[in-house]
């Protein structure tokens, strides 16, 4: 897995790593994967057919949604943020 | 102590409520700075009162006046609930998850909450952010995991049954390393509203207990349909177990692909002296071969993994869990509350769901694992046409030393090879002890039977419990005063 897959993949899970953190979960995900690349191996039996509707994709794509609350104004004690008003 | 014991002794005023807790919140005190098994000992447990008087006035049901205790994802709202994370950390739920409930119905009384993996992640119990918990069998191995403090706990007796729950091998596989009896049952027989979920597809909470008949009777207490988890239903066809448990006339098979592994010699020559003695009872025993099983560790791993990415999304600092200290915007809060608030095996399995469901990966991994999952499935339906439970080790080895745990995650996921195809099929499962190494550590046999044939395998637990010489964990009450005494010294000296 590339190094820029990692990172990717740790803005895609919202964790922030260091960068120490992640060249060694970089690491453990080449190996870890190599053992999932396993499944590949199976012969699975065919697919049923599809049927109406089944051809809709539901799957979202992989876009990290923007920080919107990233702009609101922190308080005065430094823990939390002044979000807008959505109930009256 | 069993179950029955207890009852009797309450029943028959030898003991009180009060002094039964008693008991066992001193031996905790004794001997679990050893072991580490819990995480919060409730000392002025609630319900006791209550319970003496459903006693005395001859209202008492069967968990009326007896310790149980909870592992540490079960919610609970007298008692912190952490996962054993620091995400967690002095998390106190306002509710009860319903298996307390139906407890604390019966008359319960929950002696603490108990070390675990983080969020149920992990094989041994090392991953928990608060402690490590030794084996009572030799405390300087593990108790396996991620029940890992339930088993000890039983193991060690410091209750006499415990809660835990089974994703992969949770239950069973630390039953197994503790020498203790543990049960993973037919999926949607118990509800798992208010167990903090890891892998929704996967997850059920099951009993630990000193025998097969404790783990029945707590089973009773806990199963049926809940309205709050729509995947819960009433078993068509539990029933607790009657006094003769016999395996007469049982089609029991070994599962080749579980007996031909590199696994330990000790292991594998228990699990076959096991099988032998069920055939001398009076059962037929057969191999079978259950080829789809190779991959299901892979399988597992990536469906857990990818529920796990969604159902953890919800501990971002905002709603409830760990805060960074002045976070400087929102995406900081969130991003560093789960770097910071999460173990490493914990984002592991985050980055590896995430990855999984990945557009352009989902149809490789985790598409191929469900169908994969299915495969499974069809095959244990067709070995249940012929028998009605299969036989093998519940781990390929018995528990290692804590500090030579692997570095290569990889290798630990392997060790799950023998529990993770029941949790794929949902299908009941239980350890049960089968022998004990040259070293003296228990190994276990795992019994899986068809759907909702929980009570069956507790039964063909119980035959075979009633004739196998089950050992207790070595009285370590003296080492216990010199470790102490050490650090006593130790403490001097600084």
């Amino acid at each position: 897995m590339a190094k820029q897959g990692v990172t990717r993949l740790a803005e895609l899970s919202k964790i922030h790593f260091t960068l120490e953190e992640l060249e060694e979960m970089n690491r453990d995900m080449e190996s870890i994967m190599k053992l999932m690349d396993y499944i590949k191996e199976v012969e699975l039996p065919p697919e049923p057919e599809e049927k109406f509707g089944s051809n809709i994709v539901y799957l979202r794509p992989d876009k990290i949604r923007e920080w919107k609350l990233n702009k609101a104004d922190k308080t005065s004690e430094n823990t939390y943020f002044k979000i807008p008003r959505i109930i009256d | 102590m069993y179950i029955s014991d207890m009852r009797r002794q309450l029943d028959s005023k030898e003991i009180s409520v009060a002094e039964l807790l008693d008991i066992y919140v001193k031996r905790i005190k004794e001997r679990d700075p050893q072991i580490g098994a819990f995480l919060y000992v409730n000392e002025s447990a609630q319900g006791v009162e209550l319970a003496q008087k459903r006693i005395d006035s001859g209202d008492a049901d069967t968990f009326t006046g007896i310790p149980v205790g909870l592992k540490d994802n079960l919610c609970t709202t007298d008692m912190p609930t952490t996962c054993a994370s620091k995400m967690l950390d002095n998390y106190i739920p306002p509710y009860d998850a319903t298996v307390v409930r139906k407890l604390r119905d019966q008359g319960a009384v929950f002696v603490g909450k108990l070390n675990m993996d983080e969020f149920a992640m992990g094989a041994s119990t090392l991953t928990s952010y608060y402690k490590t918990t030794r084996n009572p069998f030799n405390l300087d191995h593990v108790p396996g995991g991620s029940s890992g403090g339930s088993a000890a706990a039983v193991s060690a007796e410091l209750c006499p049954v415990a809660l835990g729950s089974d994703t992969g091998g949770s239950v069973r596989q630390p039953a197994s390393f503790c020498g203790v009896t543990g049960l993973r049952p037919t999926y949607g027989m118990v509800s798992r509203y208010g167990c903090v979920a890891f892998a929704s597809a996967l997850d059920q909470v099951g009993p630990l207990a000193q025998s097969a008949v404790d783990c029945g009777y707590l089973l009773s207490a806990i199963a049926g349909k809940d309205e709050y988890d729509q995947t819960s239903i009433n078993s068509p066809s539990f029933s607790p177990i009657g006094e003769h448990s016999s395996v007469k006339g049982k089609r029991l098979a070994i599962i080749s692909e579980l007996t031909r592994s590199n696994a330990d010699p000790e292991t594998l020559a228990a699990v076959k002296r096991a099988a032998e003695w069920f055939e001398g009872a009076g059962a037929t025993v057969e191999e079978i071969s259950l080829p789809t099983l190779k991959y299901a560790v892979p399988a597992y791993y990536l469906i857990s993994s990818a529920e796990a990415s969604a159902n953890l999304s919800r501990f971002d600092g905002v709603r409830y869990g760990y805060r960074p200290s002045n976070p400087q915007s929102y995406e900081e809060l969130v991003t560093k509350s789960r770097g910071e608030g999460f173990g490493w095996e914990v984002k592991r399995r985050i980055m590896l769901g995430c990855y999984a469901l990945c557009s352009g990966y989902y149809d490789d991994y985790y598409k191929r694992a469900v169908r994969l999952a299915a495969l499974i499935r069809t095959e244990y339906a067709a070995a249940f046409v012929k028998f009605d439970a299969l036989l093998s080790p519940v781990s390929p080895n018995p528990a290692f030393p804590i500090g030579q745990a692997p570095t290569d995650p990889t290798i630990l996921y392997l060790a799950d090879i023998c529990t993770v195809s029941a949790s794929l099929a949902g299908l009941p499962a239980l350890s049960t002890p089968c022998g004990y190494t040259l070293k003296g550590l228990p190994i276990g046999l795992m019994i899986t039977g068809n759907h909702w044939k929980d009570g069956d395998i507790l039964s063909m637990a119980d035959a075979f419990e009633r004739e196998f010489d089950r050992k207790s964990p070595p009285d370590f009450s003296d080492l216990t005063k010199q470790k102490d005494s050490k650090i006593h010294r130790k403490e001097e000296s600084a």
